[in-house]
């Protein structure tokens, strides 16, 4: 008897705060608006005691939240719609960008062994950049050739061609973040692979005028480096894709 | 025995004042309007949006929200059967005047009094193609197959266009909304003329 209210208690409890949690992040909500994230990043960020764990995908009460934070669907719905406004879209992005910017470094604790106390999650929040940033630069771009007098000026050229190299810089970032490689638990390693799969080969495709050697530089040496199989291999891969494409032209006489 | 009169009676007034407030939730009697016909859906503004919010009523978690509230009215003689399409202004609210999308929040919710008026003609279709064979029973089966379809679409609208969140899904609902009524173009007029 007393055991089954107990077990009663616990359920009401966990109940009454899976409750709360939904109400506090408005999980309720198909998506989430930049209102919704603001408020989320805010709770996540200055309102959880530091005694407390950080919303994370092993936490079943708390899982549901972080995935919310991570899902491209809150995303994908406005900037892929494009019967919304070319600006409305930037700036969604830019807002959305500046927001993920602001809660990563949140998940950037390491434990007394060096490890990351949030390895996956902090993947997770990368890769969720590397997303917005691929819509960030190309309506940004468009944007600008929209508004532009002169689409053809040096100009315009210039803004452009610096906005495709800054998104292929900023992926090096996510490149560079392998020297942390040994912080990361294996779940994370194979997270961090996945978004080499997943979002290197739609920047190269997106932005193909940029210039891709210093990638590739990174890329060589990380091959030497690196320990994890799956990251290798995800490495190679991108290596062929890059090798291909810094392949000199060969320029081949056509006899009439 | 006079006292306990005094209680009744503080008793029955006190009771009377919640219905009387309670019941302002449901029907924003202090700032009423007549309910507007489909016909002239084209002067609804968010002006016309009296009622008010439930305490602690919100959408998926959001206090920013509008709700439109429509209904039919159906009247039947031995010579026609009737049906009004109406929305009901002081029964419907929006959370602010001054918003940035108003415009789109107004189509959202005008689709949804477009979705009632489409029953509406689907109500006096079924009426008169069965317009032989009408007793009360039948009468009550077609609204309640058309309440049905009625209910489902609303729901599917809201959950596709998220509220017109959705923008591309808005403007296909607006398409297939306006198709639905064109469909049943002849049936626009209020009364069906049963003999």
């Amino acid at each position: 008897m007393k055991k089954s209210y107990l077990l009663f208690f616990i359920l009401l409890i966990s109940s009454t705060s899976c409750d709360s949690i939904s109400k506090k992040y408005h999980l309720e909500k198909k998506y989430w608006d930049i209102d919704d994230y603001s408020s989320a990043v805010n709770n996540i960020k200055y309102h959880i005691p530091s005694d407390e764990k950080l919303p994370s995908l092993t936490d079943p009460i708390t899982a549901p939240v972080f995935k919310k934070l991570i899902d491209i669907n809150n995303i994908a719905v406005v900037v892929e719609d494009t019967t919304l406004g070319l600006k409305h879209r930037s700036e969604f992005t830019k807002e959305m960008f500046s927001l993920n910017r602001s809660i990563t470094p949140a998940y950037d604790i390491l434990n007394s062994k060096d490890q990351f106390i949030y390895g996956s999650e902090l993947i997770e929040l990368l890769k969720l950049g590397l997303y917005i940033q691929l819509y960030e630069f190309s309506l940004g771009n468009k944007y600008i050739l929209k508004n532009a007098i002169n689409n053809s000026s040096s100009e315009i050229s210039s803004v452009i061609n610096s906005n495709n190299q800054t998104v292929v810089n900023n992926y090096l970032i996510y490149l560079r973040f392998l020297k942390k490689e040994e912080a990361l638990q294996s779940d994370a390693l194979k997270r961090y692979a996945d978004g080499i799969d997943t979002y290197f080969p739609k920047l190269i495709n997106s932005f193909p005028s940029s210039n891709y050697t210093e990638m590739l530089t990174i890329i060589n040496a990380n091959l030497n480096s690196v320990k994890s199989i799956e990251i290798k291999e995800s490495l190679s891969k991108l290596k062929v894709l890059l090798d291909e494409k810094l392949k000199p032209e060969v320029k081949t006489e056509v006899t009439p | 025995m006079r006292l306990f009169k005094f209680y009744d009676s503080l008793i029955l007034v006190f009771s009377f004042m919640i219905v009387l407030i309670a019941s302002l939730w449901d029907i924003n009697l202090l700032d009423y309007q007549a309910p507007i016909e489909h016909s002239n859906y084209k002067d609804i503004t968010l002006k016309n949006f009296r009622g008010l919010n439930k305490p602690f009523k919100t959408l998926d978690g959001k206090a920013e929200f509008a709700f439109i509230t429509t209904g039919l009215y159906t009247y039947q003689t031995s010579e026609y059967f009737e049906v009004k399409c109406y929305f009901y202004p002081s029964r419907s609210y929006t959370y602010k005047n001054n918003i940035k999308n108003e415009n789109e929040l107004l189509t959202h919710e005008i689709y949804h009094f477009h979705i009632t008026e489409y029953s509406a003609r689907l109500l006096r279709k079924n009426i008169f193609l069965n317009k032989n064979f009408l007793s009360n029973r039948k009468i009550d089966n077609i609204r309640t197959k058309v309440k049905f379809t009625e209910d489902s679409l609303q729901y599917l609208y809201d959950e596709e266009t998220y509220h017109s969140y959705v923008s591309k899904m808005q403007i296909r609902w607006q398409m297939r909304v306006d198709s639905l009524l064109k469909s049943l173009e002849a049936y626009k007029s209020q009364r069906i003329i049963l003999k």
